[in-house]
């Protein structure tokens, strides 16, 4: 249990890190553009800083879902005497407790990768539509860390007890 | 092919759903081969016509399915009118199963 704790603690942190990665390279990337164009797009892949920034926002995109689907949210799950299920179960689990919205919206998550991926997808109106939920799915992501912080901090699972520990 | 009735029912009920009755959708991939075991569902829809946000009903789709089948290895490709024709989509077609 208290190396539960620990490990939960260490993910919280994980999650942090990699959240302020991921909202980096998304202002790198977008510029505080509002919206992006065919235009745009064209300009940063005419860069290798620019090729760079897509594979670099795609990857930490990927990394955050993954360690919070499938690292972080078993995790909280046990700590807090849920069920713990399949990937999707987890999900379900977490959408009941209003961690997230739109479980379906997160299984779907995975597709887009497939879509953001420059080498594979060469019709650029294609990359651009992927650009763009894949930026609103980035703000999925890191308002579902924050609930389970949230969440985690009033049920008390966010700290190692010292006196379990002794 | 290895996919369940209930399955394929479900496959084609919300591809129509969120792409329109007038799209196709193939099973291609491990899936057609009867001896194979396990793998993903990859699925290939096509559509004969314009359509708008096709990523968005895509992953949509794929988030639905993997929801309904119970199953996260679901992958899905698309062809619609002025957008490229690439081989995996005529591979897709030429081998893959119209459910």
């Amino acid at each position: 249990m208290i190396n539960d704790r620990l490990r939960f603690l260490q993910l919280l942190q994980l999650v942090d890190k990699e959240t302020l990665h991921l909202e980096q390279i998304i202002h790198r990337f977008f510029e505080q553009q509002e919206t992006i164009s065919l235009e745009w797009l064209q300009e940063k892949l005419a860069t290798a800083t620019g090729v760079d920034q897509l594979e670099s926002f795609s990857a930490k995109f990927s990394r955050l879902q993954d360690t919070l689907g499938d690292k972080l949210l078993p995790l909280f799950l046990k700590l807090s005497a849920e069920p713990i299920g399949t990937a999707i179960e987890n999900l379900n689990r977490a959408e009941k407790l209003g961690l997230i919205m739109d479980t379906g919206q997160w299984l779907g998550a995975r597709q887009l990768r497939n879509f953001l991926v420059h080498d594979y997808i060469e019709d650029l109106t294609i990359l651009l539509e992927a650009l763009e939920q894949a930026r609103i799915m980035s703000v999925v992501l890191i308002n579902t860390a924050n609930a389970i912080k949230h969440y985690a901090q009033k049920i008390g699972i966010d700290k190692v007890n010292n006196a379990q520990t002794r | 092919m290895r996919l369940t009735t209930k399955q394929i029912a479900v496959i084609k009920q919300k591809t129509a759903l969120i792409f329109g009755d007038d799209a196709q959708v193939y099973l291609f991939g491990s899936r057609i081969d009867d001896n194979a075991k396990g793998g993903d569902i990859d699925l290939f829809i096509d559509l004969a016509k314009e359509i708008e946000n096709p990523v968005a009903k895509t992953i949509r789709l794929n988030g639905v399915l993997q929801q309904e089948i119970g199953m996260q290895k679901i992958d899905i490709i698309f062809h619609a009118l002025s957008y490229d024709w690439l081989p995996i989509h005529s591979e897709a077609k030429e081998r893959g199963i119209l459910l």
